[in-house]
């Protein structure tokens, strides 16, 4: 079933560019995230000075920084740094979001009001701007920097989730589970989850995208992932004091960021109109 | 033997616009094995009273009264008890088969739901248990193997399935609400004889909700009019239909389409009650149906119509009925 499920979404998604398109980037990206636990061209915890910025050749494919460290490997790594910030802040989100939402959907009235109200106040502040509060209370580090990102993603899913819950609450079919006497926790599990499932998958890869966006943000400012591992912010960050001289150390890294984010938005969007069959047939 | 009473029956809900009075002051009993018919137009209480049995009115409907089933009052359950009272010994089946199953769970699973929440069996006695309700409900498990989606089945087989799902456990009451409304003719006469069929051979008393004067006279014993979430008339199901004796009774009959009556014989249009059912947000004062009867005088625009008596349970809230009394004693 899964997997008849699986091939009817590729099979209604190869006519839909973006998602063709955003898929092609975001499987190349994982790809390359996964390619850098069994390999990299160099480690890039060797810092040879002697070699610094060196121009793109055979044994440095895309040159080398101020410290000698081979770019292309560093760019593998920070992949790696920004699928793991992203999915494990992704994960925060939806493991506590997704609870929330559905309780509030499912208990309404003071309940729901509680939890809305409670997002309203986290969403008042902008994440970044709140991340790194976050950052600046519990000291920077790739750690702290995945549990700010997590936070911010908790009321964007708890938001969707009810929102999504509510409308399948109204649906017959939660009525005739009732009165078949299920309680509601179960009902929320069983009947209410699996019918929102496509809805929070889309906003699974749109909140992926910000994920990175956030972590390389953090990185940039110093907040987030620390030397010697590798991030695409921060190899910005590193950049910037060459800018004039070398500036392809901080035009590779922002291109890495800009086609990843761009990639998984166009996938997100693509899977949006291919799991809503509504949307499919006017296209 | 009394299985359900309801008594003085009142459900309110607050709107912006102030509280509403959706039902009021009903009062039925149901008997073992006895079946019970509930009609009247959209929107006149009909779902809100069975909702209100099964406890699934929403969160911010007040309720009072009692709802006694086999002298346990319902309403003074929690949610927890009432749902090991909901599929259990309650049943109800809802209007809409197309949409009163869940698109991504198999037929199989929402068979087995009931079953699988209220007795503790194997896995494996479930499932000839749910094969052995989708043989009883007329889907033979070869044709339909219990994998089967929803989408792949009809509106008809659809409802066979739910009605499959809500007699699983053989509940002491199954609610039956307009079960044959989405559905066309033919279909419709087949659920209603399953549902009656099964309603006897497991005994069940049967409550049955519909607009169709047709289908109740057909499935039921009893019957109650409802208006305005009011009791209109009841009584046993031929004395009502034979001798009505409420004007609106008598619109519901009159505005029944009749085969050839139209065309050739006789250009007479078909009839309607004028008028449209009142918006509860008003005040309702005195009898509910008066601004739309034929008979009304001044006396129903200002105060509430007793009860009046026919004999055997016959009863009718009106002061001009059309028939008259048997006797000058009011009864409940």
């Amino acid at each position: 079933m899964m997997l008849d499920r699986f091939r009817e979404i590729l099979r209604h998604g190869m006519g839909n560019r973006s998602f063709v398109i955003g898929g092609l980037i975001s499987l190349v990206f994982f790809i390359i995230a996964l390619l850098s636990y069994a390999w990299t061209p160099h480690a890039i915890e060797n810092i040879d000075i002697k070699n610094k910025l060196l121009e793109p050749s055979w044994t440095y494919l895309l040159g080398t920084d101020h410290f000698g460290r081979d770019i292309f490997s560093m760019l593998i790594m920070g992949a790696r740094n920004s699928v793991i910030v992203a999915f494990v802040a992704i994960g925060i989100g939806i493991g506590a979001g997704v609870p929330l939402g559905l309780i509030a959907a499912a208990e309404k009235g003071w309940i729901d009001e509680l939890i809305m109200r409670f997002n309203d106040f986290t969403f008042a502040f902008p994440s970044l701007i709140s991340a790194i509060m976050i950052t600046a209370i519990l000291g920077p580090g790739a750690v702290n920097s995945v549990i700010a990102i997590g936070i911010f993603n908790i009321p964007v899913f708890a938001r969707v989730a009810r929102g999504a819950a509510l409308s399948i609450w109204k649906k017959e079919f939660i009525l005739a589970a009732r009165s078949a006497g299920k309680e509601k926790f179960r009902i929320s599990v069983e009947h209410v989850l699996p019918n929102i499932f496509s809805i929070l998958i889309v906003q699974a890869t749109i909140q992926f995208a910000l994920g990175i966006l956030a972590e390389a943000g953090l990185s940039y400012l110093g907040l987030g992932t620390q030397p010697p591992a590798a991030s695409w912010g921060k190899m910005l960050n590193e950049a910037q004091t060459f800018l004039h001289f070398a500036p392809q150390l901080a035009i590779y890294p922002g291109l890495a960021i800009a086609l990843t984010v761009l990639g998984l938005n166009l996938f997100g969007d693509g899977l949006r109109d291919v799991l809503d069959p509504k949307l499919r047939r006017i296209r | 033997m009394t299985l359900l009473q309801v008594k003085n029956l009142n459900i309110a809900i607050d709107t912006p616009d102030g509280r509403i009075e959706i039902v009021k002051q009903v009062n039925l009993s149901v008997d073992k094995n006895d079946t019970l018919g509930i009609v009247g137009e959209s929107g006149c209480g009909k779902s809100i009273t069975a909702l209100g049995i099964m406890s699934l009115l929403p969160t911010h409907s007040m309720v009072s009264g009692k709802i006694l089933l086999e002298e346990q009052d319902l309403l003074a359950l929690d949610e927890e008890q009432m749902c090991r009272i909901r599929g259990n010994r309650i049943g109800m089946i809802f209007q809409e088969p197309m949409t009163a199953l869940n698109p991504v769970q198999t037929i199989g699973v929402q068979v087995a739901e009931a079953l699988d929440l209220h007795k503790q069996l194997q896995k494996a006695e479930i499932t000839s248990r749910v094969e052995n309700l989708m043989e009883k409900v007329g889907l033979n498990v070869r044709r339909f193997p219990l994998n089967l989606y929803p989408h792949q089945l009809s509106g008809g087989q659809r409802q066979r399935v739910m009605i499959a799902m809500m007699i699983a456990c053989r509940p002491d009451l199954l609610i039956a609400d307009e079960p044959t409304t989405a559905l066309d003719v033919t279909v419709q006469e087949q659920i209603l004889e399953l549902i009656n069929d099964l309603a006897q051979k497991y005994g069940m008393a049967l409550i049955m909700i519909s607009h169709d004067l047709g289908v109740i006279a057909q499935t039921t014993k009893n019957v109650m009019v409802m208006y305005a979430g009011r009791i209109m008339e009841q009584g046993n199901t031929v004395d009502v239909f034979y001798n009505m004796a409420h004007p609106y009774t008598y619109g519901l009959f009159v505005s029944i389409p009749k085969t050839g009556s139209s065309r050739l014989e006789t250009k007479k249009r078909l009839k309607s009650i004028p008028g449209h059912v009142p918006d509860l947000r008003e005040n309702i004062k005195g009898c509910p149906f008066a601004p739309r009867c034929f008979r009304a005088q001044d006396t129903c625009r200002l105060q509430d119509p007793p009860p009046i008596a026919f004999g055997n349970g016959h009863t009718a809230w009106c002061f001009y009925p059309l028939v008259e009394k048997k006797s000058n004693h009011a009864a409940g």
